[in-house]
């Protein structure tokens, strides 16, 4: 449904009556887009599932069944009655609640305002400390957040963060994550309502990661480390509470992820022997940012009995190579989070970052032959710049240009790296984290 | 326990949708193909029934080149034309 409801919404504006097709399971996500687009009697007819793998006949006879429908959608007889009412009720920004922390709870969950695990209760006092950390004024309008395009604050920012767990240090960090969040190239909108299990990554540059421990070594994509851990909470009860999500409903992911619990780490640039990914991105060395991408579960590159810098990556360019990854069809460009053994491996035997990113972009292609006839021209048609620029019509690569490939050093010891397929953002975006003076 | 809602609720009047007419014939008829697999197929077929029963001036058809992209201004100008639009399909 991704874009339709924004788009019908638009056309309704403009005084074209519209009506939207949906199979049954996108009805409800259809109709609380419509609802936070504040026109909630914008008309859908609703089609079996799934039409993707529909024969002929099938989709034939789904025609014939909703035609007289779609005619009443867009005629006056039958149309909805414009005339509507108030939407939502009064805001209640306080509430009494009867006994201690574990009542909090039980409302916060019943109310779906949890991502499932429990919360530290936002009160007055522990939300003006994390605001004490805000650069913003806390009733400050950030922007509107999808997929409810609500309004963000700092202040309602500070209430997510204390319910996540974060220390107060952490705020700035959450802040900035947030403005990138805002920024139009995430594309937050399309990854929040669709299938895919992409969601945003937080990676955190500069002096603020090393300040505030977070992690950049050894598990650092997993549990064990108070700031990685609350700052990417922060922002998944940001995106339930502020956002509007709702699994299953305005988030329909078809599986979703680990990383939709929380999604932050830090790049070790101590042990990177190249520049660091905010330094590429414009920032000097001196200045913390976060940098956000839609990407899916990191997959593991495990480089047994590789000895050199080229062997690494011959390896790193079979993994690429699968069929079923997001940046076949997505034009964003792929992440990699490289070990540090890995890299310093690749640097001895000559490699600099954009060696590594002109190695993976010239040899992670596959042949077009090796997708069926439908996947090709969906690869065609969304990869259009592919076939535009890079001269290779036979093959589809892993991105369209070496510079849209990312590379963040970071991770313990081992032979191992990560690679994260990216989706929906039309590039990173990085935001300098600006801390209170 | 006094505490503080994480959410965000305000007060806001629903827009209404575009004014309907009582006929359908005659007209120009839009379609948005989201991309979804069998989206064109079904438009197809969708047109051919529109044809049989309302008379329509003509088609047009966009194709969004993904379903997370919004319309471009060019494809919005497109479908201005149009009397009605159809999006086909969420999937």
């Amino acid at each position: 449904m991704s874009w339709s409801v924004q788009d019908a919404t638009e056309l309704e504006r403009r005084g074209i009556p519209t009506v939207t097709v949906c199979s049954a399971p996108f009805l409800k996500l259809g109709q609380a887009q419509a609802k936070h687009a504040r026109m909630p009697s914008i008309p859908f007819v609703k089609i079996l599932h799934p039409m993707a793998t529909a024969p002929t006949d099938t989709v034939a006879e789904q025609v014939k069944e909703v035609f007289a429908q779609i005619g009443r959608s867009l005629k006056a007889s039958d149309a909805p009655s414009s005339a509507e009412k108030p939407l939502l009720g009064e805001e209640r920004n306080r509430l009494e609640i009867k006994g201690g922390i574990e009542e909090v709870n039980e409302l916060f969950h019943e109310q779906g305002w949890t991502d499932g695990l429990p919360i530290i209760p936002p009160t007055d006092e522990n939300v003006a400390a994390m605001l004490s950390q805000s650069p913003r004024h806390a009733d400050e309008q950030l922007g509107l957040l999808p997929v409810s395009m609500h309004p963000v604050t700092p202040k309602m920012l500070a209430v997510n963060a204390v319910m996540a767990g974060c220390a107060p240090a952490f705020f700035p960090v959450v802040l900035a994550a947030v403005e990138c969040l805002l920024d139009d190239d995430l594309a937050l909108y399309s990854m929040q309502t669709a299938t895919n299990a992409t969601t945003p990554l937080i990676i955190v540059n500069g002096p603020l990661a090393r300040t505030l421990c977070l992690n950049s070594g050894q598990n650092l994509f997993g549990p064990g480390n108070r700031a990685n851990a609350t700052i990417g909470r922060a922002i998944r009860l940001a995106l339930i509470n502020i956002g509007g999500e709702v699994p299953g409903v305005t988030d329909p992911a078809t599986h979703g992820q680990p990383g939709k619990y929380s999604f932050c780490i830090a790049e070790a640039e101590q042990d990177s022997p190249w520049t660091p990914l905010s330094v590429e991105r414009g920032y000097s060395p001196e200045q913390s940012t976060v940098t956000l991408i839609g990407a899916g579960g990191p997959q593991n590159i495990f480089t047994y009995g590789c000895l050199n810098g080229k062997e690494i990556l011959e390896t790193f360019v079979g993994t690429l190579c699968g069929l079923g990854h997001n940046n076949i069809i997505f034009p964003t460009g792929p992440l990699f989070v490289i070990g540090p053994e890995h890299a310093q491996t690749l640097a001895r035997d000559g490699f600099s970052k954009r060696d590594v990113k002109q190695y993976l972009f010239d040899n992670g292609r596959i042949p077009l032959s090796r997708f069926s006839e439908g996947s090709q021209r969906g690869i065609r048609e969304r990869r259009a710049r592919w076939f535009e620029v890079v001269g290779d019509p036979a093959h589809i690569g892993i991105a369209d240009d070496p510079d849209d490939i990312l590379i963040v050093v970071a991770g313990g010891m081992g032979i191992h790296s990560q690679f994260l397929p990216t989706a929906f953002s039309k590039n990173a975006v990085t935001k300098l984290i600006r801390e209170k003076v | 326990m006094l505490v503080l809602s994480p959410t965000v609720s305000t007060r806001a009047e629903a827009l209404p949708i575009a004014p309907r007419e009582p006929n359908l014939e005659g007209e120009v008829w839009g379609f948005v193909d989201t991309s979804k697999v069998n989206a064109d197929l079904f438009i197809e077929i969708l047109k051919r029934e529109i044809a049989n029963s309302y008379y329509p001036k003509d088609f047009v058809v966009v194709r969004k080149q993904a379903p997370g992209l919004a319309l471009t201004t060019e494809q919005i100008g497109l479908l201005e034309r149009c009397r009605f639009v159809i999006f086909c399909f969420g999937d």
